[in-house]
């Protein structure tokens, strides 16, 4: 029995990573299909926006890849391409849904077998491992359209790659780590600063264990392979909106996205590192969990046993690309810092609001880290049950309790979600057809949910069609939707004598107002 | 533009080949030692007003680690070259060494010259080396080892080339990294497929019953090594490429460079018009789609060479009018795909060629150059502008070929620091 026992164990440990893989299919698997049939994987304003975006290339008045947009980055919605024609895997978001699904497996496989290769421990590997995937809020985005599982995923493999090729010099890694962080730099713009580092850390081992000649070289090779991304998107920022910094000065800009809620108070973290990291620390103990705790005192014994061997003369430069995974967390940090993106948590009341999260989920792109560095430290098998009990009870405090939700989904709610779905509701029982004009940003959530075909929308996108509506827009137009939104270009640039003359308020949201074109016979 | 498509996605999938899969023969020095006779060995050495590298080639020659008595070394000489004739006829050469007088003929090529060798040799093997050239000196016992090993199919070892001068000027610079590219990424991948290749112009090994199987060389074409690469796959047989370099000197004059790329380009047409005529010999085998690869290695490339300045310039002058009538216009004329994928192979096709360029530097060791890599597209440009010239030669003088002139590094101090770097000194003495 006992040799029986050890025969099944053994088999295990043999095929830890195909177990692995099986368990990740499954949980993946699972928490789609659980989050699908309760409606929750499109809640994210975000999500729905990201499929139109794709889904523009092919279905919109002037269609072209030049509808990829100019200010979120374009990975996603380029992988989307093949399947976001279909009208049902738009709908559903499973377009993007599978990516992200097939990047969270990749992401857990690559992190497992980074932690093979540092802690030489099949058993701390799986172990660190389960902490990812049993992650609820990261098993919740990787069921949505949204670019966080594919994130991780490059991120992830990036660091195994520099690894690699830490502890053998082999060109070939470095080059398929290049390949990962650009793109990683072309999926979100957290990526730019882990480019910039990684640069940093393949100079420093270059430096130590090659010639200059070769080191220079091959920083070269690395560099121009790591920053193409950037480039290429600067060059395509200038192509098509004649200004390479057009993502950071455009009306959806996180700069300009910010200043309403700086100007209500709602920036907290704005010129305040205590608050940032406070801001930080929070979202990471509702998405993470409270594994974030010892998490953080092993991240930084790592980092001092790094520094102290460092001082040695002593360097272990096949841990050293591991910290890559802390620098989303630090630019996380300097964003809040800068006041580029707002991050509620209920910990930090801010007056005159009453949404407790938002942005939330951006900690998870520190969750590589938390479940690395502790593996580093599974010594021994009583330390490694321990661990396995630590992450069964992280995984199950993050789970909805007593009609809670997971922070994830209240990620997803906020006043102009719930508006623009009151305004989608009303559109769909009343639209018969003809052309609506609303800025991308109030659109894209409301003809989402109508359903409508994007070809019927006139948006910033629609080239020849907006430009004249905007002075005219009757010529075109059945309805006008205007946000409230400061950033609502249409609110802005439309003419608006016009709109007085020509169109008629039919009905006024919270956030949104539906305009009627008088010539056009009202449907009733 | 579904050419250039293609292009981006083959080149790709050969750097993956050549990189990672490293398909070149390597022969081990245990593999060499196994071997106590070693089989006759012809080295054809085509000169033409080129006495003075010849010191060179002699102390080359005299380098590789080959049993001397089985070599046979024919110095192939102009019958107008008198003053060549003259230098060689007075000194006292290493009795392997023959000097074969090719008697004057149209047209005057090198691969003409190479046949009337051929006639001569006594070589059960043989192989085809420049006047500037440095072989490996392992390189005709590897070769004969990897005869051994690979298929009876493979009736042509091509040695890589490379050079001793790479970091003369930027021209050297650029040329070193376009032939470290090629053989050493791009023909080892195209000899992992299969695929026809068209061979280097030196350091080809054969059989030398192969090779008159063969026929040799055609004495009309200006690029016999392509035409012949090509020929190979037709008659059934392969190339393989082994992993042994000759060093040559890169052209590092501007106009010198012209002239040899013009001719190249030019020889490449001719083999392209002349392969067409019977193209179904390369077979229909889906597989190994032959035809295909010589379509688009041969007559793809010289396409894309003379096509390339009018799609920059369209292509930059569309982006730079983009919402202006001219912008508007362009937009119309192409369909929307066609714009699309230009600007795709424009984009990402130019940034990963510069990145391949990258990688068969580092791969080579020219670890020095990849810094200068940037400004390849100025390369890019003069290989078009020879291929315009290409053209023109072929229709005003189709079996012209112009002689590139060697041994231009010499006079210059730094180049040959450098060069003394990679070769031994006795190699850069000018003295018999």
């Amino acid at each position: 029995m006992r040799a029986k026992s050890q025969h099944v164990q053994e088999f295990f440990y043999i095929h830890a990573e195909i177990f692995l893989i099986g368990l990740t299919v499954l949980m993946s698997i699972v928490s789609f299909f659980y989050f699908y049939q309760a409606g929750l994987t499109m809640e994210y304003g975000d999500a729905r926006a990201h499929v139109n975006i794709s889904r523009r290339v092919y279905d919109n008045l002037t269609p072209g890849f030049a509808q990829l947009g100019g200010v979120w980055l374009p990975l996603l919605h380029v992988l989307m391409l093949p399947t976001i024609w279909n009208n049902w895997m738009w709908h559903s978001g499973l377009s993007g849904s599978i990516i992200s699904m097939i990047a969270f497996l990749i992401g857990a496989t690559y992190l497992y077998r980074l932690m093979l290769v540092l802690t030489k421990s099949k058993g701390a590997a799986f172990i660190g491992i389960l902490l990812m995937i049993t992650n609820i809020n990261l098993l919740y985005l990787q069921a949505t359209p949204m670019t966080e599982s594919l994130f991780l995923c490059t991120l992830i493999m990036s660091v195994y790659y520099l690894t690699l090729w830490t502890t053998n010099q082999q060109t070939g890694f470095l080059i398929v780590s290049g390949i990962m962080i650009y793109l990683t730099t072309i999926n979100r713009y957290e990526g730019w600063p882990v480019a910039v580092v990684s640069i940093m850390i393949v100079g420093w081992v270059l430096l130590a264990k090659q010639p200059l000649r070769k080191a220079e070289s091959r920083v070269i090779l690395y560099t121009t392979i790591a920053l193409m991304g950037i480039a290429l998107w600067l060059i395509w920022q200038l192509a098509i909106f004649h200004d390479p910094l057009y993502f950071l000065h455009s009306e959806y800009s996180a700069e300009k996205g910010t200043e309403i809620f700086f100007k209500l108070g709602y920036l907290p973290t704005k010129g305040n590192i205590y608050i940032s990291i406070l801001a930080f620390y929070y979202s990471l103990l509702h998405v993470v969990g409270f594994i974030t705790i010892p998490s953080i005192v092993l991240l930084a014994c790592s980092l001092s046993i790094f520094l102290l061997f460092l001082t040695l003369r002593k360097i272990f430069y096949e841990y050293l690309p591991s910290f890559l995974f802390v620098v989303p967390g630090l630019f996380l940090i300097y964003t809040l810092f800068q006041g580029n993106i707002p991050l509620w948590v209920p910990e930090i009341k801010i007056p005159g609001q009453e949404l407790q999260y938002f942005n939330v989920r951006y900690a998870l792109y520190s969750l590589p880290a938390i479940v690395l560095f502790p593996s580093l430290f599974l010594k021994n098998n009583y330390i490694k049950l321990l661990f396995v009990v630590v992450i069964v009870i992280n995984a199950y405090t993050l789970l909805p309790h007593n009609g809670t939700d997971i922070a994830t989904i209240y990620d997803t709610r906020n006043k102009i979600f719930l508006s623009a779905k009151h305004t989608a509701d009303w559109l769909k029982s009343s639209y018969k057809g003809g052309y609506i004009m609303a800025s991308a940003a109030a659109g894209d959530s409301i003809m989402f949910q109508i359903g409508t075909p994007l070809n019927k929308i006139i948006s910033e996108g629609s080239g020849y069609y907006w430009k004249d509506s905007l002075k005219n827009p009757e010529k075109f137009a059945s309805w006008v939707i205007i946000s409230r939104d400061g950033r609502d270009s249409l609110q802005k640039k439309i003419n608006k004598i016009s709109m007085k003359k020509n169109f008629t308020l039919i009905k006024d949201f919270d956030y949104y107002k539906i305009y009627h074109n008088n010539q056009v016979i009202f449907p009733q | 533009m579904l050419f250039y498509l293609f292009d981006m996605f083959f080149t790709a999938c050969l750097i993956y080949r050549g990189f990672i899969k490293a398909p070149e023969i390597a022969i081990s020095s245990s593999d060499i030692g196994n071997i106590h006779v070693w089989p006759t060995y012809t080295i054809l050495c085509p000169l033409y007003k080129e006495w003075n590298v010849l010191s060179q080639f002699i102390t080359a020659m005299n380098d590789l680690e080959y049993p001397k008595n089985r070599l046979q070394v024919l110095l192939l000489l102009e019958e107008d070259d008198a003053e060549s004739i003259r230098h060689l006829q007075s000194k006292s050469l290493p009795d392997y060494f023959e000097i074969v007088i090719v008697p004057h003929s149209l047209p005057k090529t090198k691969p003409k010259a190479m046949n009337y060798g051929l006639h001569l040799s006594r070589g059960e093997y043989i192989v085809v080396y420049d006047a500037e050239d440095i072989p490996h000196p392992l390189q005709l016992k590897k070769t004969v080892v990897a005869f051994q090993q690979t298929d009876p199919s493979i009736v042509c070892i091509q040695a890589k080339l490379n050079f001793y001068n790479a970091h003369q000027n930027f021209l050297t610079r650029a040329f070193a990294a376009e032939y470290s590219l090629w053989f050493e990424l791009l023909l080892p991948g195209l000899q992992s497929l299969g695929a026809p290749i068209p061979l280097g112009g030196t350091s080809n090994h054969f059989r030398t019953s192969d090779l008159r199987l063969l026929d040799g060389w055609d004495s009309f074409n200006v690029t016999e090594d392509c035409d012949l690469g090509m020929r190979i796959i037709k008659h059934g047989f392969g190339t393989a490429i082994i992993d042994s370099t000759t060093l040559e000197e890169a052209n590092s004059e501007i106009i010198n460079w012209f002239g040899q790329r013009t001719r190249w380009i030019k020889g490449y047409i001719q083999t392209y018009f002349v392969h067409l005529r019977t193209i179904d010999l390369f077979g229909y085998n889906l597989k190994k789609p032959h035809a295909f690869m010589f379509h688009f290695i041969v007559g793809g490339k010289v396409a894309s060479l003379l096509l390339n300045p009018f799609l920059w310039i369209t292509t930059s002058i569309y982006f730079l009018s983009k919402g202006t009538a001219l912008g508007d216009d362009i937009e119309a004329f192409f369909p929307g795909i066609v714009l699309y994928i230009a600007a795709v192979c424009f984009v990402f096709g130019n940034i990963a060629q510069i990145i391949y360029y990258m990688i068969g530097c580092i791969k080579y060791g020219h670890d020095a150059i990849v810094k200068y890599i940037f400004f390849i597209p100025l390369y890019w440009v003069c290989m078009s502008i020879a291929a315009w010239f290409a053209i023109y030669e072929l229709i005003t003088k189709p079996h012209y070929w112009s002689k590139t002139k060697h041994g231009l590094y010499t006079p210059l101090a730094p180049a040959l620091a450098q060069a003394r770097e990679l070769i031994d000194e006795k190699l850069l003495e000018k003295s018999l």
